[in-house]
């Protein structure tokens, strides 16, 4: 009997994007990615029983996605955030894995308010200008996840913004008019003018100069936990914005953690991390979920008292799970047309009657892997 | 496609003197710039010149992180210095020129592995 040339067996795919940015697939490519992502053994398992069991449960916690350069930390991030930030069945009805599509019922309601960034060129060339990683998430991060959900001005994210919100909600007439006087003579400018030239920032720069001299203190989330903490209330204010969390997506933490690696640096990185992972779902009860995905390891500082109590790690590609990567390739390049699945196993046939060293194949594995060599299985 | 930030800075919505402002302006010009400009689905070679202004207002280099891909290669090309010498001289002693500020600035952002000399390649 002959056997029908691979190009009768298979039918080969669209090629994908190889090297996506996280923030612009997410917010520009999130359907298709959904549609056609590899869901693995592994990655189910990681997805079902390890994160949408946390989002299920109403349980914040801190996940630390580890792989190498290609492994597919992106794709894995962007399928992540598209799932949990829009939990639509328009969306999830795109999903390929079954498992996967029916654990949509046991996230209930959940509608995380997604916060995407990627790290990768976010350090500055020179010390001069360095910003800290909650500078870089509050201006890369939750900004322009602000803007994208048409939430900008409606929430307050920085320190300069509820200092100039402080003055004109909460100060008194006659500080307020002694507060504009002050810019007026240090500007000559109106305080909306020169708010809508200079922006928010220097306006409160200006603003903490005359609360100094007049010797007043707003009342302003200034600690890290209170920051995110008072962001986090304002999105999930049932009168407002009404997201019942927060998800938190930080990419290429290796390549911002090695142009910060004073001990200094590390800390407040760390402390950082530790307060949205840990320290806000624990402490104050809030549902943020952060993932973050490295080449590297969990920091020490970050491993907590019991292994992975802060992160729990989810190894991509990495020993128990390497062949993960046959599997992704093969079936993200290729499909097997279903009319020729007996010749496909015929196929297989012929590998073993050859090769002593195939195994007994186990049908999935076989349409899963052809036409990849049999040594593979 | 070619992208002189000087000339994109000529379309930001005022003239503050507040870096951060500026930085800021300049990000959102140079994204809606980039994303309006490239298509993804076809290889392009991006040159940007005038990148003196990345270093003057500490810009990070994200926005050309997010279009580089397998298809989108982004060249950030360093004048000769942009100050001459002559000027340099009438400047106050207290001013200490760096020639090479706007490439050392990159150089760190990008890594050595990404970067070329010329200068150094000819000798």
């Amino acid at each position: 009997m002959t056997r029908r040339p691979l190009r009768d067996l298979i039918v080969p795919k669209a090629a994908p994007d190889l090297t996506p940015s996280l923030v612009r697939a997410f917010r520009q490519q999130a359907e298709t990615m959904v549609e056609t992502y590899i869901f693995t053994d592994t990655i189910r398992g990681y997805f079902e029983q390890t994160i949408f069991d946390a989002v299920a449960r109403g349980q914040g916690q801190g996940f630390w996605v580890q792989a190498e350069y290609g492994a597919g930390k992106t794709h894995f991030l962007t399928v992540l955030s598209a799932l949990l930030s829009d939990t639509s069945q328009a969306l999830w009805s795109r999903i390929q894995d079954e498992d996967i599509r029916q654990a949509h019922r046991r996230l209930g309601g959940a509608r995380l308010f997604p916060v995407v960034l990627s790290l990768r060129g976010e350090g500055a060339g020179d010390g001069t200008f360095e910003r800290s990683l909650l500078d870089v998430l509050l201006e890369a991060g939750f900004q322009p996840a602000l803007e994208a959900a048409g939430l900008d001005g409606q929430v307050r994210i920085t320190p300069a913004d509820d200092i100039v919100a402080w003055l004109e909600e909460q100060a008194s007439p006659a500080l307020r008019q002694d507060a504009y006087t002050f810019v007026q003579g240090r500007t000559e400018k109106s305080v909306e003018t020169y708010r809508e030239l200079e922006g928010t920032s220097a306006l409160a720069g200006l603003l903490t100069e005359y609360f100094k001299q007049a010797n007043i203190r707003p009342n302003i989330h200034v600690s890290v936990k209170e920051r995110l903490a008072h962001i986090y209330r304002q999105l999930t204010d049932p009168t407002g914005p009404a997201y019942t969390g927060l998800l938190v997506v930080i990419d290429e933490y290796e390549g911002w953690s090695k142009g910060h690696s004073s001990p200094e640096e590390q800390t407040r990185d760390a402390e950082i991390l530790e307060t949205l992972a840990y320290l806000l779902p624990r402490d104050l009860g809030l549902q943020v979920y952060t993932v973050v995905a490295s080449q590297s390891d969990i920091p020490t500082k970050l491993r907590g008292s019991q292994g992975g109590d802060r992160f729990i790690p989810l190894p991509l590609l990495v020993q128990v799970n390497e062949r993960d990567y046959d599997v992704i390739i093969a079936r993200r390049v290729r499909g097997i047309d279903p009319e020729r699945v007996p010749e496909v196993e015929q196929l297989y046939d012929n590998y073993r009657q050859h090769f002593g060293f195939c195994p007994q194949p186990h049908a999935r594995r076989v349409s899963g892997h052809v036409p990849l060599p049999a040594a593979l299985f | 496609m070619r992208l002189d930030l000087r000339n994109l800075a000529l379309s930001l919505p005022g003239a503050p003197s507040s870096r951060d402002q500026v930085a800021r302006f300049l990000r959102q010009a140079l994204n809606e710039e980039l994303a309006a400009k490239l298509d993804s689905q076809r290889q392009q070679i991006v040159t940007v010149t005038g990148c003196d202004l990345l270093s003057r207002y500490g810009l990070p280099l994200q926005p050309f992180f997010q279009v580089a891909s397998e298809r989108v290669m982004v060249v950030l090309a360093v004048e000769p210095h942009s100050l001459t010498t002559s000027r340099a001289s009438q400047l106050p002693d207290y001013v200490i020129v760096s020639p090479l500020a706007t490439y050392e600035y990159l150089r760190n952002a990008v890594g050595d592995s990404a970067t070329v000399n010329v200068e150094e390649v000819a000798q």
